[in-house]
């Protein structure tokens, strides 16, 4: 795990950790912010920054709970089981991956703050 | 035991001679120890923001005091300064200054003065943490000193 990059993840929550589950790894985000307008304006994530099979997404965010936000997303991952926890992904493909896990994470967060 | 007693030594001129010079910005009084003040440090004493403000002579026709020079305090006298918000004021983007009409801008317009192509980038602040993602529908108040980064867009709705 690239310490730097980590650290570049602890200044959007309260703390990083990493775990792997049916061969891929996620970056647990306990207390992520998130965007302006969002509701609640903090919750627990997991930052999976590879693909896995059958899901067709490059990586994906998901989320402890169904955010609201001012804009619209298709919520189509309901009640994901990861590390025996509950999670949430909306439908938001970043398909050209960026350089570092902090624009990663961003990437995926300006689905909160853009129609498209 | 006196400090002289102690062995530190007084000298004509020296540090241990006090000086004190006034400056009068806004009504108010300030204090200086040194006769040659810079014009950043008058208004960082006033709590204010060079890139936000001007320190301006006193007058309805006063003058700028630019950023950078320097006011000689004996020189200066009893003349009196103020405070004014700058009308263009300093904001970064890219870790770029740039020089902005105070007022409400949106996030495109915001990345566009960066140069970068508003449907190409995603815009970001930065105040009081890491830069967060800025709503593209949010109007923002440009009153100086904001941080503003950008990032290409990777992500979309699928």
């Amino acid at each position: 795990m690239d310490s730097v990059q980590v650290e570049g993840l602890k200044k959007y929550c309260t703390s990083v950790g990493l775990t792997r589950e049916g061969g891929s790894e996620y970056f647990l985000l306990e207390d992520l912010r998130l965007p302006e307008g969002c509701v609640p304006q903090t919750c627990d994530a997991l930052l999976r920054p590879s693909p896995t099979p059958g899901d067709g997404y490059p990586s994906r965010l998901y989320l402890s709970v169904k955010v609201e936000s001012p804009f619209t997303r298709n919520w189509n991952c309901i009640n994901a089981r990861v590390i025996e926890r509950t999670w949430f992904a909306y439908s938001w493909m970043v398909a050209t991956p960026p350089p570092t896990l902090v624009e990663l994470l961003l990437s995926h967060l300006a689905g909160f703050t853009r129609a498209t | 035991m006196s400090e002289f007693e102690s062995g530190s030594q007084w000298q004509p001129g020296g540090a241990d001679e006090r000086r004190t010079f006034k400056l009068q910005v806004d009504e108010q009084t300030y204090l200086f120890d040194k006769r040659l003040v810079a014009v950043e440090t008058i208004l960082e004493k006033v709590g204010k923001r060079t890139c936000e403000f001007h320190l301006v002579t006193e007058g309805p026709n006063g003058s700028v005091l630019e950023v950078g020079t320097e006011i000689d305090l004996e020189q200066w006298g009893e003349k009196k300064c103020r405070v004014e918000p700058r009308k263009e004021v300093e904001i970064h983007i890219d870790n770029v200054l740039h020089l902005v009409v105070r007022g409400t801008y949106s996030a495109a317009q915001i990345i566009a003065l960066g140069g970068k192509s508003p449907e190409g980038y995603d815009l970001l602040e930065e105040k009081a943490g890491p830069p967060q993602l800025v709503p593209t529908n949010k109007q923002i108040q440009i009153r100086g000193c904001e941080v503003f980064f950008t990032q290409p867009r990777s992500g979309a709705s699928s």
